[in-house]
């Protein structure tokens, strides 16, 4: 029996460190790991279920390759290799290199990720994505504010005396801050929740503030007006740290909490207390959640609640600060800045297409110079996660040829005319980051991967081989198969840290160069003024938005049927679960043991209205799509808000974004795409 | 409680306010007792799943409570459960276990589950292994909030949603938070809505049925009948004729182990005469048919003889009922109008033509049947209105209708007979294992949902 210390690499706040025990080849458990003192209790469900997403019998250990009747069959790594050769040289003579769609998502992280792009960028060029489904809306918004996308050491949040969790439920999506806010409210500290639905970390909580979705920017403004009213400001910091907070008094004059309530449907009195106790209550830390900035109107939502801990001056404190993104470990890319995530189209003279990931399936049916012809997806499941799976659906299924590297049949595996088994995070060793706490991570390898598994650098090399591509150029971008060089690879990237080295990361987490335990202590923001923006030109300028918050209705809203009841009178809410990352994990026994199946939660409220009883099967339906599944009464959802967590597949028949748009968030390149109004109606057994 | 002890008792401690019911706990326990993906001895029990106003919503992360009076270890027919002192944890004997899962119907908390493979009832051990190495539980040591801890026992005994028992478990919980600061919303439901859906969702069926049962249902009316045939001896011209009862005896006998996990093992069902009722009830049951089988064999004429087979039947009976009584629905009214102790003794009177017998405790199973059927409101499907006019009708109009017909044919006692087997099979229907489940939606359907409407303190 030997232990390993590793990293859980999925796309998670957590990204716990993780002790395994590895017994005969086989994966025994999964435990915790006492180096890391955010996740120092262990791992979560998701976490302890590795022991059989590894060993599973579903498992795809082979390459597969789509008959004549659409079913999968095993066939030789030769076959496969040089099925998908003849294609990706077809298609590159006869319509050029950018005709092939190079697709990856946030499936696992890893430094190792980039011989993907390393590899298609030798292959002569191809078919990006820009943007990302998941964060650019506050990452931008908080960089154009403050500078930077840090906040406090998770650890640090026992010192707040008021936590905010605005749009976020940690208890289900970020399980190890629970801990803090117990250790908080042991010591006196005060919590409101700001969310449509009453959810498990808002039973923690003293207030409960729901409002409609998508007005969350309304509430931060008329919050900033009674600030401004009662004077409840640092005006030292304001002075000092703060620039355009007197445009701002001026902005938010007629925000008042009146407006707010015909806005947002929270009564002007909670709107009142909620901004006394943000005024008077020292430290106050705020945390951000995900999911609220998925609205078109949401850059400028982030940017109107950071104004409010600008304007109390409580930034830079232990217990307080904005907790959107810790991006202090991220000390190997360029993740801080969206235009990052939008690569130029010639940087090395290579020239490469970019689609939007929020506009995925739309972008692909209309690119023309070239037409895309093959898809190749790894670390992704864009047919269920990605905004309007229909469409997603049609433009894969309108390519010539599609690869998908994956460990399970997902929808878009089951799209793929080739199949390639995809290594877990247990068999190669890479170095991860995190983005809540400040480690940098050895994901070590505990395993050899089993049947004909190969990591993706492998399959790259064998490619890149077969393509002819120049020898000592893909050596010196993609390591070869053997630990040492993968080892050797890691070393080469850590070099530039000497506090960092694959030795001290074999032991466990270290926490990254650099790492301030209170971000903005120093109060040095990075801003083009060096003050803290709540004016931010540089806003206007970039994204076309007002260069101080604001708040507009969100599209789906305003363009469909405002805030009257139309022919989509529901708000379709699809939160994150505490059972999946996205779309991973829901196969497995462990987790389908606990989540059997997908349900709608619904208002009782709104049950009445359609004479649905607690446990009928439901249609929930827009002009995009419909979903049959299971409802379940909840008296806590906010009534004309429907709830079903994303991350089901369609072929679970609970894919929600069947019934999302595809559309961008006002700044960042991000996916608006939580922002879906529908119906629902009973299903006659 | 075992305070004279020189270091207080271990268990299971749980902070209610910091566990978000996340499950890890549940895999955890999988993985480490190698139960298959997916199953767990451990299980969190939620309140108010459906967030109804007023009233906080929490979870309970409950397994074995190694109760200090256990009723498993008081109550296990095979002796198979007992406390180890190694570790001072209750423990079940798979060597030993006869796999008739009467542990699951007694414990209060769910805690015994049959193991499919093996045919034995396995539970959780508090990991025990772990234990005698100095190490915690594995559900304890995954809980990723810390809410689960396993130590020497302090704190509150009871929490809303936790079974009140007299088992003395040694679980400890901290005070729920939620209870004494009420969360406050900015949306409330209306009343209106509120009063549309006040009745809880039902708790999931807990594994107790006409149809897990049959087996139970064939031996218990069996077994009734052959006390009937020797009572209607005893007391009247009717012959038991030695070889037929013989074969009476051998099939109830059989049919008894067919809900057994390890038939082989039956014989240990008689290991626990001092304190279980189902070693109770098999022993007066066997001692019923070896004097019934000795006195229709060596003494046909003896009315003693089978008078006294007669008692024991009856006490056989009495006894049968007994082992029943953990898992009535309602403990307060321990009498069924199907009890044995009332069948066998019905179709006795049948059997000896005696209308005044007969005619009583027909009577007597009316009202308890119709009492029952009162309380347990009109039933709104028909099946069931059908059922329950046929088994009047079938089961005591029409026998009673013959009967002053002046009829004397063997129809009045299949009439009777198949009466009382639905009846009886009611009563398999409605037994109910207690489980944390059932007395965690109590929390909310006492409330009922209302932020004025009481029910939570």
């Amino acid at each position: 029996m030997a232990l390993f210390h590793t990293a859980c690499p999925r796309n998670c706040y957590s990204t716990c460190t993780l002790t395994v025990e590895v017994e005969d080849g086989t994966l025994r458990r999964v435990l915790p790991h006492a180096g890391n003192r955010a996740t120092v209790e262990g791992p979560c469900l998701k976490g302890l279920s590795y022991v059989e997403r590894v060993a599973s019998p579903h498992r795809i250990l082979h390459p597969l390759r789509r008959g004549e009747d659409g079913s999968f069959h095993p066939v030789a790594w030769d076959v496969a290799l040089d099925e998908i050769v003849r294609q990706l040289v077809r298609v590159r003579d006869t319509f050029g290199p950018q005709a092939v769609l190079y697709y990856a998502a946030s499936g696992t992280k890893g430094l190792l990720n980039q011989v993907g792009s390393a590899f298609w960028r030798l292959f002569g060029g191809y078919t990006g994505t820009y943007g990302d489904l998941c964060w650019p809306a506050g990452l931008e918004a908080t960089r154009l504010t403050l500078g930077e996308n840090k906040h406090n050491a998770p650890w640090d949040l026992p010192n707040a005396r008021l936590i905010v969790f605005w749009g976020k439920n940690p208890a289900e999506t970020n399980i190890h801050q629970m801990p803090f806010v117990e250790e908080a409210l042991g010591r006196g500290a005060r919590l409101v929740v700001v969310d449509p639905r009453r959810t498990e970390t808002a039973e923690r909580a003293e207030l409960l503030v729901q409002p409609r979705p998508g007005t969350d920017g309304a509430l931060a403004l008329a919050i900033a007006h009674v600030l401004f009213r009662e004077g409840w400001l640092d005006e030292d910091f304001l002075r000092t740290h703060v620039a355009g907070h007197e445009d701002y008094a001026e902005q938010v004059s007629d925000c008042t909490p009146e407006w707010a309530e015909e806005v947002s449907g929270v009564p002007a009195s909670y709107v009142e207390r909620l901004a006394e106790m943000i005024g008077t209550v020292r430290p106050v830390t705020l945390s951000a959640g995900y999911g609220m900035q998925r609205f078109a109107n949401s850059g400028q939502t982030m940017r109107a609640m950071i104004a409010l801990l600008a304007l109390t001056g409580t930034i830079g404190r232990p217990g307080a600060g904005w907790q959107f993104a810790n991006l202090q470990s991220a000390i190997f890319d360029d993740v801080k800045d969206p235009l990052a995530f939008y690569p130029p189209a010639e940087p090395d003279g290579i020239a490469r297409i970019s689609l939007s990931t929020a506009r995925l399936g739309t972008d692909m049916l209309r690119t023309t110079d070239p037409p895309l012809k093959l898809a190749w997806v790894e670390r992704g499941n864009p047919i269920p996660q990605n905004p309007e799976t229909p469409t997603v659906v049609e433009a894969f299924r309108r390519l010539d040829f599609r690869v998908v590297v994956e460990q399970f049949m997902t929808d878009t595996a089951r799209e793929a005319d080739i199949v390639l088994p995809a290594k877990t995070l247990f068999e190669q060793s890479d170095v991860i980051g995190a983005y809540w706490h400040p480690y940098v991570q050895l994901r070590q390898k505990a395993l050899d991967p089993p049947g004909e598994v190969k990591p993706e650098s492998e399959i790259y090399r064998l490619l890149a081989s077969r393509l002819g591509m120049p020898p000592d150029e893909v050596d010196r971008l993609i390591p070869g198969p053997v630990d040492e060089e993968i080892d050797a690879w890691l070393e080469r990237r850590l070099a530039p840290f000497p506090e960092l080295s694959l030795e001290r990361l074999r032991s466990g987490p270290v926490v990254a160069p650099g790492h301030e335990e209170v971000a903005f202590a120093t109060a040095v923001f990075p801003t083009p003024s060096g003050r803290i923006e709540i004016r931010s030109n540089e806003a206007a300028r970039r994204w076309g938005v007002d260069p101080l918050p604001t708040w507009e209705e969100p599209v789906e809203a305003s363009s469909r049927t405002g805030r009257d009841a139309g022919p989509y009178p529901l708000y379709f809410m699809t939160p994150n679960t505490k059972n999946r990352i996205h779309s991973q994990f829901g196969n497995l026994r462990m987790i389908r043991t606990q989540d059997p199946e997908p349900v709608l939660s619904l208002s009782p409220v709104d049950a009445l209205a359609r004479e649905i009883r607690d446990g009928d099967r439901v249609r929930v339906f827009n002009d995009r799509g419909a979903l049959e599944v299971r409802c379940r009464l909840d008296f806590g959802i906010r009534a004309g808000c429907v709830s079903l967590v994303n991350g089901w597949w369609k072929s679970d028949g609970g894919a929600v974004n069947l019934l999302s748009a595809g559309r961008e968030t006002d700044m960042g390149y991000g996916a608006a795409f939580h922002e879906n109004r529908v119906d629902v109606e009973r299903v006659e057994a | 409680m075992s305070q004279t002890e020189p270091h207080p008792a271990r268990g299971f401690l749980f902070d209610p306010n910091r566990c978000t019911g996340c499950a890890a706990c549940e895999l955890a326990c999988s993985t480490e007792n190698a139960l298959g993906w997916g199953r767990s001895w451990r299980q969190v029990v939620s309140v108010n799943p459906e967030r109804r106003p007023g009233i906080p919503s929490f979870h309970l992360s409950l397994a074995c409570n190694h109760c200090d009076d256990a009723p498993c270890v008081r109550q296990c027919p095979s002796r198979a459960i007992s406390r180890v002192s190694a570790t001072d944890v209750v423990l079940i004997d798979a060597d030993a276990c006869i796999g008739c899962r009467y542990c699951s119907w007694v414990c209060p908390y769910d805690a015994p589950r049959f193991d499919e493979e093996r045919s034995v009832m396995g539970k959780c051990t508090a990991c025990h292994h772990r234990l005698l190495e100095g190490d915690s539980p594995a559900c304890v040591e995954a809980c990723p909030t810390a809410a689960l801890d396993f130590g020497p026992l302090a704190g509150g005994t009871s929490l809303p949603g936790f079974p009140d028992t007299p088992a003395a478990p040694r679980i400890r919980f901290a005070p729920l938070r939620a209870e004494t600061h009420r969360l406050e919303s900015t949306w409330t439901i209306p009343e209106s809505a509120l009063r549309s859906f006040a009745a809880s969702r039902p708790p999931r069926p807990a594994g107790i049925s006409l149809k897990t049962e049959a087996p139970l249902w064939l031996f218990t009316l069996g077994g009734a009948g052959l006390v009937a045939w020797v009572l209607a001896a005893a007391l009247g011209d009717v012959t038991v004729e030695p070889l037929r009862f013989l074969a009476g005896a051998l099939a109830t006998l059989g049919v008894s182990t067919l809900h057994l996990g390890r038939k082989l093992r039956a014989w240990r069902a008689v290991w626990n005469l001092s304190g279980s009722r189902l070693s109770r009830e098999v022993a007066a049951y066997g001692t019923f048919l070896a004097t019934g089988f000795a006195a229709a064999w060596l003494f046909p004429d003896s009315a003693v003889a089978m008078g006294a087979a007669g008692g024991a039947g009856l006490a056989a009976l009495f006894l049968m009922d007994r082992v029943y009584d953990p898992v009535r629905r309602t403990a307060a009214r321990p009498v069924h109008s199907a009890d044995v102790v009332l069948v066998g003794p019905f179709l006795a009177a049948v059997l000896l033509r005696w209308p005044l017998a007969f005619g009583t405790l027909a009577a007597v199973k009316l009202v308890l049947y119709l009492r029952r059927k009162a309380r347990e409101g009109s039933p709104r499907e028909w099946p069931a209105w059908a059922l329950a006019a046929g088994r009047v009708l079938v089961g005591l109009a029409l026998p009673a209708l013959l009967w002053w017909m002046g009829s004397d044919g063997v129809w009045i006692l299949v009439f009777a007979a198949v009466g009382e087997a639905v009846d009886r099979g009611e009563l398999y229907h409605g037994l109910e294992i207690p489980t944390p489940r059932a007395a965690a939606a109590r929390v909310t359907a006492t409330g009922n949902g209302s932020p004025t409407g009481g029910g939570w303190s």
